[in-house]
């Protein structure tokens, strides 16, 4: 079983889409489709067993899938294994049947949530002028 | 006390007992009282926030004071908290934001701001008012009204918000996208207008959003259009790709709009089509994006609960497409019936 790393995680579910950001990395993923159904099973408690019931994926190649996707979302550190979570309540397969599951990993804002150090403060206290940057005038 | 809190007691410290000038106005439900320690600062932030001023003597209680100083203010203030090395996430070094306060530093413009919740005080600081950049003019204070806002269950947010009293849409997307065009085409047809660049959307019972500058940005070769209407103009730098920010109050007073329900979040894209704007329905995760960056470069300090607000906020609304390619005259009447019908 896995539970959200809800330390450094939040995640929202905007118009059918999930969208998860990670604070200490910087980057935010976007799951669709297939890849959101499971993901509403793993904030349930679901395991790889009880996802592929609930994909309503029974051949291996599936299987191989939602264990790769799931594989993914853990080296990505959205989740944590927690032997200690109860069962999943399955939500019915999707109507459309399997598709595999997928999400995109975005980074345009990981330098905006990393550690940036200062520069060169000086004995005011302050860090030293921007190059370029002096007096501006109306 | 935590270390935001200490840091900022050191400040209310260095400036107590201190009279100077000061001006009142109401922010997004606020009021706001900033104090003139450092007249030149005043002298460059008040004309944005002349819409919403309010007269002396009004007599409404004080929410938030944000006290403006810079490097000429001839008091001992704090230097920053932090040396050479210190890491900043997002404009914060660990253990400088809690729910008591927050100190945020922009280390490229060296701008400081420190915001006590519980005391409803702030301190900008700049080492040199001179230099601040033309942004900062154009919409001062964003990241403290930002983190008193946050504090409220409200943002500011990077977008132009176009409407009257009965519903107004939030225009969002990366510079160049067509915001601003949107914008002044919008405001020389006459219609209501609350922003070009900021506004501050409170979510609530329901989503408002609020006027908080009077300014709009123009590209420099274009400043002539609006000089008949007797503007003013911020301050900028066009060898560092700064655009002049126009003051439409009291020019266009009776086109300034304080707060209006939010109907709707359109992001403007340039096409080659040369028909008329078109919009089509989209996934709100295309507006959660053209709201995120811009949000977090912008507004530092916010973290996490600034993240969690617009994932929320985003929901709320249906989000458009707005296809620009034709006469950019043509956009004030397709966003004029398209808000009509949201209404």
């Amino acid at each position: 079983m896995y539970r959200l790393n809800d330390q450094n995680i939040s995640w929202e579910k905007i118009d059918g889409e999930v969208i998860a950001i990670h604070y200490q990395t910087g980057c935010y993923y976007s799951l669709q489709g297939m890849a959101v159904h499971l993901w509403e099973q793993l904030m349930a408690g679901a395991d790889l067993d009880s996802l592929c019931v609930a994909a309503g994926a029974n051949a291996e190649e599936a299987r191989g899938e939602i264990a790769t996707f799931l594989d993914g979302l853990r080296q990505n550190d959205l989740l944590i294994e927690d032997a200690a979570m109860p069962p999943a309540e399955l939500l019915a397969a999707p109507l459309g049947g399997y598709t595999p599951p997928v999400f995109e990993i975005h980074s345009d804002l990981q330098q905006l949530l990393l550690a940036d150090p200062l520069h060169d403060v000086d004995e005011t206290g302050w860090p030293a002028l921007p190059p370029g940057a002096t007096e501006v005038t109306a | 006390m935590s270390v935001a809190g200490d840091y900022t007691a050191r400040w209310r410290e260095a400036l107590a007992g201190q009279s100077v000038a000061w001006s009142d106005y109401h922010l997004g439900g606020w009021v706001v009282r900033l104090h003139h320690h450092s007249p030149e600062l005043a002298a460059r932030f008040l004309p944005a926030f002349a819409h919403r001023a309010l007269q002396h003597g009004h007599g409404l209680p004080i929410q938030l004071h944000i006290h403006l100083t810079d490097g000429s203010t001839s008091l001992p203030l704090p230097a920053l908290p932090w040396g050479t090395g210190a890491e900043l996430v997002n404009g914060v070094a660990p253990g400088y934001a809690d729910d008591a306060a927050v100190v945020v530093f922009d280390s490229w413009s060296r701008l400081l701001h420190v915001v006590d919740f519980a005391q409803g005080t702030a301190f900008f600081h700049a080492p040199v008012a001179g230099q601040i950049p033309a942004w900062e003019e154009a919409a001062p204070l964003r990241v403290i009204l930002n983190l008193w806002a946050l504090a409220h269950e409200g943002h500011l947010l990077h977008g132009a918000a176009l409407g009257d009293e009965r519903g107004a849409l939030l225009l969002a997307g990366p510079g160049g996208s067509g915001k601003s065009t949107c914008a002044l085409q919008w405001l020389s047809q006459g219609g209501g207008y609350l922003s070009d660049d900021y506004c501050l959307v409170a979510a609530g019972a329901s989503v408002q959003v609020h006027s908080l500058f009077c300014s709009a940005k123009v590209v420099p070769e274009d400043r002539g259009k609006y000089l008949h209407h007797g503007l003013r103009f911020s301050s900028f730098r066009e060898d560092l790709g700064e655009k002049p920010a126009a003051i439409l109050h009291p020019a266009f007073a009776s086109q300034l709009i304080a707060t209006a329900p939010l109907r709707a979040i359109v992001l403007p894209r340039l096409t080659g089509r040369s028909g008329l704007p078109e919009l089509t329905r989209c996934e709100g995760g295309l507006a959660w994006r053209a709201l995120a960056l811009p949000t977090f470069s912008q507004l530092a300090g916010g973290g996490r609960k600034s993240m969690e607000f617009l994932s929320r906020f985003v929901k709320r609304l249906p989000c458009y497409q707005l296809d620009l390619g034709g006469p950019p005259e043509a956009v004030p009447v397709v966003l004029r019936q398209f808000l009509d019908e949201l209404i």
